[in-house]
């Protein structure tokens, strides 16, 4: 799953020339509570705000990162940085789940004594509603996350009545939560550690909240949203921790998050002490200055993504194999990583799941030296497979977004297809519609230069979304497989492999890096790069930490 | 006034002054050179000359306005005991003006300030050299609107000059100018920008004034027959040099020079076709001796079987906008109920003053606004009827001959381009033919083959005409429109011009509708005349019977009121009632009245006042 | 005069209508702008578009839509954000207007000021220094983006020199309502409105030095200087006041089209959340209530700015008030 629109936006425009020192410096000692560093103001700055503050619709990499804080689900991503923060741990769920019938039910036991931030108790029926609230407030996710529930069917073809009848149900006495599946769902625990599935209270409005918080029971709660100017979060007066991983006790005592003015302004008001983190990356040519005169305010961090770009393997010239995979010999993926910024900002890649993804293999055939690692292109290969394609000299338009970024790999990738004999063009589309345009078969793109983070770490999050074939809907914007490639035989083994997800999770990992392969034997896209987050955080700003789930964990860093 | 009989002091002295003006690449051009003359206390000098003689350049250096960043003044300029040209700008030569000298300027439309009351604007001429307290300088002010003899001149101070006629606002102007008892008024072509009738009582005011301020005057103008009229004293000019100067009568009735004598020949003289049945063409001067040719008549006369354009009941109408709203409030009625004919071979003078119609019938006729209902029948076609594709192809067959030709004319186009456009654009032929065609055309109306390769601006104002006329002459049109076509050109040049047309005439036999308001032109090149007035003719007849027996008061008045180069004239009054020119705005329901017209002798028809 | 309001506010109605009925159509003619879609969010399931669709009214005619979506936003005054579901539209603008208009009004008192200041100053040093000195710098102004120039700004008195002396007064960017803290209010204000009259003084001083010059051209100047008038009375009253109304009418169009959104950029670089800025974002996002309700309301101020123009040059020049 991609993280969000946004996310794409925070890696654009981002060129960082020939600044090959810039400091990995996530090297700050690990948090150890000390009380000293408790209160204090904390300042979040954004050019715009991102929509509803309705943790079950919003579905934005900005938001994410704020709703772990304020809501809890039966399960969360521990919080914690580098590789602990794949890890999924129990939050109001006393523990982890029983987990029987072939891996189709689970039982939690719900934490007693847990308050939402408007005072009353969390029960096991503010459970069971928010699990319906997903289908009638029509979560983004609801058909791809949580279809797998029992009676979710029903409550997807009608929202209003939905009960989730056998699939999610309550025992307030023995205060368990018992959740049904169709069938067994390996990933089930990841989706349950995302936002869109927060407890919330029962009496939750059934629809958007907009811009009215929704009481939570995280460590602080929103106490007014203006999109136009501001967010504000303050503590929730009834929180106490009750697991230092799950839902540590926030250090400052009230976040600010203003909207408005430019990365720029951002920038400046960093350096001037008058914000701690930026939301959008730094300005390319301010990177290279503050590289120099700031290091110790940078962080870089490296994230589970890629840069690609998706074929339509259903209409010329790349319906032909041969075609897809000489572009894929003849890319430079040098070149590429260095209009993102150069090698400190991104690496080039060879498969579709990053290097940091479970099941990666690190195996390349699109190279002039076959084996692990991408090293250098193979042109001769390239146009050889261009002649016997019988494609040359067609008309092929590069779909790209109008980021500095977006545009410049579109350009290179014309001067390749031009080296191989197409007559190539590059066509620039807003980024909002962009993402949408190139989905939609109706705009037959032919190929297009996007971006695709984890949504949480499970490899179909990569292969079967985008490659799959339930992902692809002729004549829809939202039809996410945009190479249109729909293999019988690869689908298969995709569903298979996440059935053998619940039992052996270990044989189920090898065999999607072996997928990943074959996937990449039918050259769907062509892997580009996987970036790297860079963050500016202010001089005073202590404990960061990167969770390569929901990035900078803004509740462990402390001003103070 | 008549010369004392001893010369006091002069209070303008001119000696040997020169004016050059900063040219392209930084070049001087010298526009006048070693001109003197002298200006006694209550004498009327005239400055005569065509244009570029460098008049107004003489009058605007005793001023000082010209710029002295691109002008330069050498000689010796004496006003009233200064020595304008050792003043600066910022100290003593804004006393000169509006004190030792005013002026009055040939634009009246647009020479008062369009955003400040009429009033203000006088009161502002009292106050710029003496302290007054307000309600005493709105005393003098209406006082010397009252001199200057504009009805109801308390209330009118009050109104802006969009509110004043071209005669009202020449009064105006005079007022302004005599707000500081001036004792030098210099008048630069007063009355050219005026109609005749207008003309008449300004030029009546003026002389009026002189004798009662006891004012010097330096008078500029072209028209010999107001310097007969106004000026004691005259100095012809030609190319910035004085050619000869002397007492007017002695001046008119021997000129010496050769230039003078040509000047004098070429003027029409209203009354000098008397007995004359058909057009005459002006007698050639030949301008090295000034002597005069023979007059030539034509040799065909118009073939009277069928009318080549047959107007009936042409009506035109603009609506005025007001108001916040922008509603149509009232309406123009620009054009009313006119109907005649014309002839192959004939000429029909309209004229008649501004805003009497006529330039407004000449669009109407071929279609330039579409605010126009009647008949209007061009050799057996209903124009009115027809669609746009038949239209196009008829107006082929009228050709317009514009007052203005370098407005007409597209400054990035050769004269050649300009002229083969419409002919291969009717497709008469190919571009080699028109360009054939042009050659010989540009001979036929006095210029060269070679000049096809110019631009418009390189031509000068009679060129310019003449290659109008050779623009319209390319389409072999039956009839010609001829709006002020010859209004604006010198007299020499303005004779040569119509001289050309009525050749073509001739030669072609092309009907002229004929739009002029210089009624000594008209005279010469009309078979028959229509006056119009408010939108409609009061007139119509015979040449001679118009201009040798007119019936209607208005055709009266309208010859009475024209100049005519006789000294004897010099204290003429006209004494005419002093009105402003009505238009013709009519409220929305005005109905106009029926009108009816008594044939007094054949084809002359005079409209029946009711 | 009862009559002629009714009649601007039809005409405005009208105009509106139109813009409004266009501003739907290239919405829904805009390829991949699917709201369902984009409601339903990224990579939604079918099931879950087509629930949104019709929680929407989106699959129902477009005229059918139009309706419900002016109904909406003029009667029941409830229409809500496609970006954001829960956030009403009106509310939204009505906040953001106020900074756009402080921001606005501010800036055209200077550019009055300076463009007046400059054009006289100019044209009266005609070919001189000062002449060649302030067209230099206007035309600079002219030429420089003010986005740049607002950067430029901001590098100087919130970066560079933003701890010395003299920008140290300077706050953090942003709005401060009036009502809220006006020292601040106005300290926030300053460098905004400079840069973006800084721009308009450039345009207005060019032009208005070029009428000054044209008109000295014309007879009635030269009217005045033969009566004797000082070289500055004919300057400043005769010659100024002619070429000051087409400075009016570019003054009354520029001031509603910024007051309506245009300052886009200065809100931007400024951290002024104003209507410009809502306008750019609804439009980066396709939020089609938004761009509605913003591209709504700078038309109503430009239709508004007209009219004040056209009384204005009433009042100035005569010649229009003929009937």
């Amino acid at each position: 799953m991609s993280e969000s629109l946004s996310l794409t936006t925070r890696m654009r425009s981002r060129i960082l020339c020939g600044v090959a020192a810039l400091a990995l410096g996530t090297a700050l000692q690990p948090a150890f509570a000390e009380d000293a560093h408790y209160g204090g103001t904390m300042k979040l700055v954004a050019v715009a705000s991102e929509g509803t503050l309705d943790p079950h619709i919003n579905y934005t990499a900005k938001y994410w990162p704020l709703f772990i804080w304020t809501h809890d689900g039966l399960m969360a991503f521990k919080k914690a940085g580098g590789a602990a923060s794949a890890e999924v741990v129990p939050d109001l769920a006393e523990e982890a789940p029983v987990i029987s019938n072939d891996g189709k039910t689970y039982t939690f036991k719900l934490r007693q004594g847990i308050k939402f931030s408007n005072g009353k108790d969390l029960t096991v029926e503010d459970v069971v509603a928010s699990f319906q609230r997903i289908f009638k407030v029509s979560s983004p996710t609801s058909g791809s996350f949580y279809n797998g529930i029992v009676g979710a069917d029903k409550c997807l073809a009608d929202a209003a009545t939905c009960t989730l009848e056998g699939g999610v149900t309550g025992d307030a006495a023995t205060n368990t939560i018992t959740i049904n599946l169709t069938a067994p769902d390996a990933e089930f625990l990841y989706k349950l550690a995302v936002p869109h599935a927060a407890i919330v209270p029962a009496d939750t409005v059934t629809k958007d909240a907009g811009n009215e918080p929704i009481p939570g029971t995280g460590t602080y709660a929103f106490e007014s949203y203006d999109p136009n100017a501001s967010l504000i979060m303050v503590r929730n007066p009834y929180f106490q921790e009750w697991s230092a991983e799950a839902q540590p006790k926030g250090y400052a005592d009230r976040i600010e998050y203003t909207f408005g003015g430019t990365e720029e302004a951002a920038v400046n008001a960093i350096l001037n002490g008058q914000a701690d983190f930026m939301y959008e990356p730094v300005p390319s040519d301010r990177l290279a200055e503050l590289s120099v005169s700031n290091p110790d305010q940078l962080r870089v961090s490296p994230q589970v993504a890629w840069w690609y770009a998706p074929m339509n393997v259903n209409i010329a010239p790349f319906n032909s194999l041969e075609a897809r995979q000489a572009l894929n010999y003849a890319v430079d993926r040098d070149a590429l990583v260095s209009v993102f910024g150069g090698p400190a900002l991104a690496s080039p890649v060879c498969t579709i799941l990053p290097p940091d993804m479970p099941g990666h293999v690190d195996r390349c055939d699109y190279t002039a030296d076959p084996g692990e690692f991408w090293s250098a292109p193979d042109m001769d290969k390239a146009l050889e497979l261009v002649e016997a394609s019988g494609t040359r000299g067609q008309k092929v338009t590069v779909v790209t977004d109008d980021s500095v970024t977006s545009r410049g790999v579109g350009t290179y990738l014309q001067t390749v297809l031009t080296d191989l004999g197409y007559d190539a063009t590059v066509q620039s589309i807003s980024g909002d519609i962009q993402f949408t345009y190139i989905q939609n078969t109706n705009n037959n793109v032919q190929i297009s230069v996007t971006q695709w983070y984890q949504d949480y770490p499970a490899p179909s999050n990569f292969l079967n979304v985008l490659f799959g074939c339930d992902s692809f809907t002729p004549g829809s914007d939202s039809s996410v497989n945009m190479s249109g490639i729909c293999d019988k035989g690869l689908d298969d083994r995709m569903k298979a492999a996440m059935a053998l997800g619940s039992t052996d999770p270990e044989a189920a990992l090898k065999e999607w890096g072996d997928i990943d392969y074959d996937m990449m034997k039918l050259s769907p896209a062509i892997p580009m790069f996987t970036p790297k987050d860079v963050d500016l955080i202010s001089a005073r700003l202590g404990n960061y930490e990167f969770s390569s789930q929901f990035h900078w964990l803004v509740g462990k860093s402390w001003v103070q | 006034m008549n010369e004392s009989p001893e010369t006091p002091a002069p209070i303008l002295s001119i000696r040997d002054l020169s004016v050059s003006f900063l040219g392209a690449r930084k070049s001087w051009n010298r526009v006048i050179g070693g001109l003197s003359f002298d200006i006694s206390p209550g004498e009327t000098v005239a400055l005569v000359g065509e244009s570029g003689s460098g008049k107004s350049v003489t009058s605007l250096s005793v001023m000082g306005l010209l710029d002295p960043a691109t002008s330069r003044v050498e000689g010796e300029i004496r006003l009233a005991g200064y020595d304008v040209l050792k003043l600066d700008e910022a100290g003593m030569i804004r006393h000169i003006r509006g004190q030792a000298a005013a002026m009055i300027f040939q634009e009246p439309m647009t020479s008062l300030h369009p955003i400040y009351r009429v009033g203000d604007q006088i009161i502002e001429a009292l106050t710029s050299h003496h302290a007054l307290p307000g309600p005493e300088a709105r005393k003098q002010a209406i006082a010397l609107l009252e001199r200057v003899r504009i009805p109801n001149a308390a209330r009118r101070m009050d109104d802006y000059p969009h509110a004043f006629s071209g005669g009202m606002r020449q009064r105006v102007m005079i007022a302004m100018a005599l707000a500081s008892r001036p004792k030098l008024l210099i008048a630069d072509e007063p009355t050219t920008a005026l109609d005749v009738t207008v003309q008449g009582e300004i030029l009546d005011l003026l002389k009026d004034l002189q004798a009662e301020y006891g004012m010097a005057m330096l008078f500029i103008t072209h028209d010999m027959g107001v310097v007969a009229e106004m000026a004691d004293r005259t100095v012809v000019m030609l190319r910035g040099q004085a050619v000869e100067q002397g007492a007017t009568a002695a001046l008119f009735a021997s000129p010496q020079e050769p230039y003078t004598k040509a000047l004098l020949a070429s003027v029409p003289v209203l009354g000098s076709m008397k007995g004359e049945p058909s057009p005459l063409r002006f007698p050639l001067v030949d301008m090295a001796t000034g002597r005069a040719g023979a007059a030539l008549p034509l040799q065909n006369s118009p073939d009277l079987s069928a009318p080549i354009l047959d107007v009936q009941g042409l009506v035109t109408r603009f609506d005025v906008r007001g108001g916040l709203l922008n509603r149509r409030v009232a309406q123009v009625h620009a054009v009313e109920n006119v109907s005649f004919r014309i002839f192959p071979g004939e000429t029909l003078s309209l004229v008649g003053e501004s805003g009497c119609g006529k330039s407004t019938t000449g669009k109407s006729i071929i279609r330039l606004n579409d605010r126009s209902t009647g008949a209007v029948t061009m050799s057996g076609d209903e124009l009115f009827a027809l669609r746009p594709e038949a239209l196009r192809q008829k107006r082929r067959e009228i050709q317009m001959i514009p007052q203005d030709p370098l407005a007409s004319m597209n400054p990035r186009m050769t004269v050649g381009d300009a002229l083969v456009e419409p002919f291969t654009e009717h497709r008469l032929g190919t571009a080699a033919e028109g360009r054939a065609k042009a050659a010989i055309l540009m001979e036929q109306v006095g210029l060269t083959r070679a000049m096809l390769e110019r631009y418009p601006h390189e031509f000068s104002g009679g060129q310019r005409q003449r290659v109008c006329i050779a623009r319209a002459l390319m389409l072999d049109p039956k009839l010609i429109i001829a709006d002020e076509s010859v209004s604006a050109l010198d007299v020499s040049v303005k004779a040569q011009v119509v001289n050309l047309l009525l050749d073509i005439q001739d030669r072609l036999g092309i009907a002229f509708l004929f739009i002029s308001h210089d009624i000594a032109v008209v005279e010469r090149v009309s078979h028959r005349i229509a006056v119009m007035y408010m939108g409609e003719i009061v007139e119509i007849g015979p040449r001679p019977e118009i201009m040798e027996r007119p019936r209607h008061a208005y055709t009266r008045q309208l010859i009475g009121a024209v100049t005519v180069p006789d000294p004897a004239r010099r204290h003429l009054r006209r004494n005419q009632q002093i009105k402003e020119l009505k238009t013709p705005i009519r409220p929305l329901d005005f109905r106009p009245p029926a009108r009816r017209y008594e044939e007094v002798s054949p084809g002359h028809l005079v409209m029946i006042e009711t | 005069m009862l009559a002629a309001i009714l009649s601007r506010l039809l005409r405005m109605v009208v105009v509106m209508f139109g813009i409004s009925v266009i501003t739907f159509l290239i919405f829904f003619a805009t390829p991949s702008s699917d709201p369902a879609a984009r409601i339903a969010g990224r990579n939604a399931a079918q099931e879950t578009i087509e629930a949104v669709r019709k929680d929407f009214g989106l699959d129902r005619p477009l005229y059918v839509q139009y309706g419900l979506m002016m109904q909406r936003l003029f009667i029941s005054q409830d229409l809500t954000s496609f970006a954001n579901r829960g956030q009403k539209i009106i509310p939204t603008v009505m906040a953001a207007a106020p900074a756009t208009l402080s921001l606005v009004s501010g800036a055209a008192v200077l550019w009055m000021l300076g463009g007046i200041v400059t054009g006289i100053t100019a044209a009266a040093f005609r070919g001189r220094w000062p002449d060649k000195l302030l067209m230099g710098i206007s035309m600079m102004a002219v030429a420089m983006p003010v986005f740049w120039v607002g950067e430029m700004v901001n590098l100087v008195t919130q970066n560079r020199l933003h701890d010395t002396w003299a920008f140290s007064w300077v706050p953090a960017l942003g709005y401060t309502p009036f009502s809220e803290n006006p020292g601040l209010w106005f300290r926030s204000m300053v460098f905004p409105w400079l840069t973006l009259a800084f721009l308009y003084i450039g345009f207005y001083g060019r032009m208005l030095r070029t009428g000054i010059i044209e008109t000295y051209q014309e007879d009635f100047i030269r009217t005045a200087r033969a009566k004797g008038l000082t070289g500055r009375k004919v300057l400043l009253k005769h010659a100024t006041r002619s070429a000051i109304i087409p400075i009016v009418i570019m003054f009354g169009m520029d001031f509603g089209v910024l007051v309506g959104g245009a300052a886009v950029l200065t809100e931007v670089v400024f951290g002024i959340n104003g209507v410009g800025r809502l306008t750019y974002q609804a439009l980066k996002v396709l939020d089609l209530p938004m761009i509605m309700a913003t591209v709504l309301y700078a038309s109503f101020f430009v239709v508004i700015a007209n009219a004040v123009v056209d009384l204005l040059c009433l009042l100035i020049d005569p010649r229009m008030r003929r009937a």
